[in-house]
């Protein structure tokens, strides 16, 4: 039943979502607050939108969050000195949102930290505050890695990731 | 300005999309109409929806070479025309719309949301050494395919490789690059890879990447850069291209120069010529081996976990 649900969602629920909810003026500010929360600590966040999953996938039974770790394969999120990069991954269909964090700071950070900003944005995705939802899941997930990652004073900012969204 | 193109550009896919639905609509209607005067087989019709689903569904039809695309389209026009009889241009229109529709890449947009994905990834250059060897699209700054060269190339990748990859998919070559893999990382804390592949997907091809970009893809999919010191090697072989490409990660990368892998991968494309295929990937396995275990290796301290498989990949 729960498949089927799955099904409709990604049939029915994200016809021209991408399209309302994250025009361009919004990537363009979400961009450019990555960019800023970036300057104060080492991690490096990319934050990627999708719409919905092929069906037969749905079908199959592919979670948001495997689709979140080959986004992260295939965004190269993984490719950064410091092994800090983080992907938020919004899926529109299921207003379903995935963090994959790499080991560098998967291994400071405790887990229920994590869930806690899940919860945070996906019950404000679910209100249907697309935006507002993503630049509080950017200030959080920032403000873990300004805790455990701060900038080290010496070292220059290294921008490694794409600030700019990215839509898949 | 621009929101007006994108404005434009939004309005002309909602009309092709209803097109393309009043038309599927318009036929099927037909059809039920028409039914009991069709003096053909039953068996065409359910044939003629599975063959239409399998055209436009699946994430995989990219995949497949052009000329089962021609071949699948041809047979949805003649058994249009088997169901229809007379309404010829029906049977014209409609699969021409959905394969311009597929062909243009329409059919994604319509399925993302009615935005072209953009592929995007990176602020700076490379950070992981790379050493390519191939014969054919080695540059970017090379001008571009044009189509009959791209079609040439799907036609290679799609006849000749998979009769030419027969020599790489021996079992015993199998056999034989595992075990020498286990036992080099037992020496040393790195990650060796070995992939093997016959093909690309036709929209590689069609996107015109070179086989450095696509072996740097291939190191992503696969998972290679996901070890504990970031030392793990990709020792990626495209039959169809004829090109070798080895792949480190940053953790080695940083530590060996960059032109060592170049030497690494111009033996073993010196070798493959000679038809001494086993020898040579062996020989290439154990020097990167040799490198892995001068910079990283194996001590009482550390463990040693096996993080990625050592099977080649056969793709």
């Amino acid at each position: 039943m729960a498949r089927l649900q799955r099904i409709s969602a990604h049939l029915f629920r994200a016809w021209w979502l991408a399209e309302q909810q994250f025009p361009e003026t919004v990537f363009d500010t979400i961009a450019a607050r990555i960019a800023e929360l970036e300057a104060s600590h080492r991690g490096d966040i990319v934050f990627a939108v999708e719409a919905r999953l092929a069906l037969k996938a749905v079908a199959q039974g592919f979670t948001p969050r495997q689709r979140a770790k080959n986004v992260f394969a295939e965004l190269e999120v993984w490719d950064t000195e410091d092994n800090a990069g983080v992907l938020i991954y919004i899926l529109l269909a299921e207003r379903a949102i995935e963090i994959v964090a790499d080991r560098g700071i998967a291994r400071l950070v405790p887990q229920a930290r994590w869930d806690a900003i899940c919860a945070d944005t996906s019950s404000a995705l679910s209100r249907g505050e697309f935006k507002a939802g993503a630049v509080a899941a950017i200030e959080a997930v920032s403000a873990l890695l300004q805790e455990f990652m701060p900038a080290l004073p010496g070292r220059a900012r290294n921008n490694e990731l794409i600030d700019r969204p990215v839509l898949l | 300005m621009k929101t007006r193109d994108t404005l434009r550009e939004g309005l002309i896919k909602r009309i092709l999309a209803t097109v393309a639905v009043l038309i599927v609509c318009g036929l099927l209607l037909e059809a039920q109409r028409r039914w009991h005067f069709a003096s053909v087989d039953p068996m065409v019709f359910p044939m003629w929806i599975a063959l239409a689903l399998l055209y436009i569904g699946g994430p995989r039809f990219r995949a497949w070479p052009i000329l089962v695309h021609l071949a699948i389209w041809a047979l949805l026009v003649i058994m249009t025309l088997l169901i229809l009889g007379a309404r010829w241009w029906v049977a014209v229109v409609y699969p021409t719309v959905i394969f311009l529709l597929i062909v243009r890449g329409e059919w994604d947009k319509m399925v993302h949301g009615g935005r072209a994905p953009k592929i995007a990834r990176r602020n700076d250059g490379e950070s992981r050494s790379s050493a390519s060897l191939g014969e054919s699209h080695q540059s970017a700054t090379l001008r571009p395919s044009t189509r009959g060269q791209t079609f040439l190339r799907v036609l290679r990748h799609s006849l000749i490789a998979p009769w030419r990859a027969r020599s790489w998919r021996s079992d015993t070559l199998q056999s034989a690059i595992r075990d020498r893999i286990s036992a080099s990382e037992q020496n040393h804390l790195g990650e060796i890879v070995v992939a093997i592949e016959t093909r690309w997907s036709t929209d590689d091809i069609r996107r015109d990447m070179t086989s450095a970009q696509h072996a740097r893809n291939r190191f992503s999919e696969l998972g290679v850069w996901n070890t504990e010191h970031n030392n793990g090697v990709l020792i990626h072989i495209s039959v169809a291209e004829r090109a070798i490409d080895l792949i480190a990660d940053r953790g080695i990368a940083e530590r060996v120069d960059a032109s060592t892998w170049q030497v690494i991968a111009n033996e073993l494309a010196a070798q493959c010529k000679r038809g001494a295929i086993q020898s040579g990937l062996l020989a290439a396995i154990d020097r990167v081996g040799t490198l892995l275990n001068e910079h990283y290796p194996t001590s009482a301290s550390d463990e040693n976990p096996d993080e990625r498989s050592n099977i080649p990949v056969l793709t």
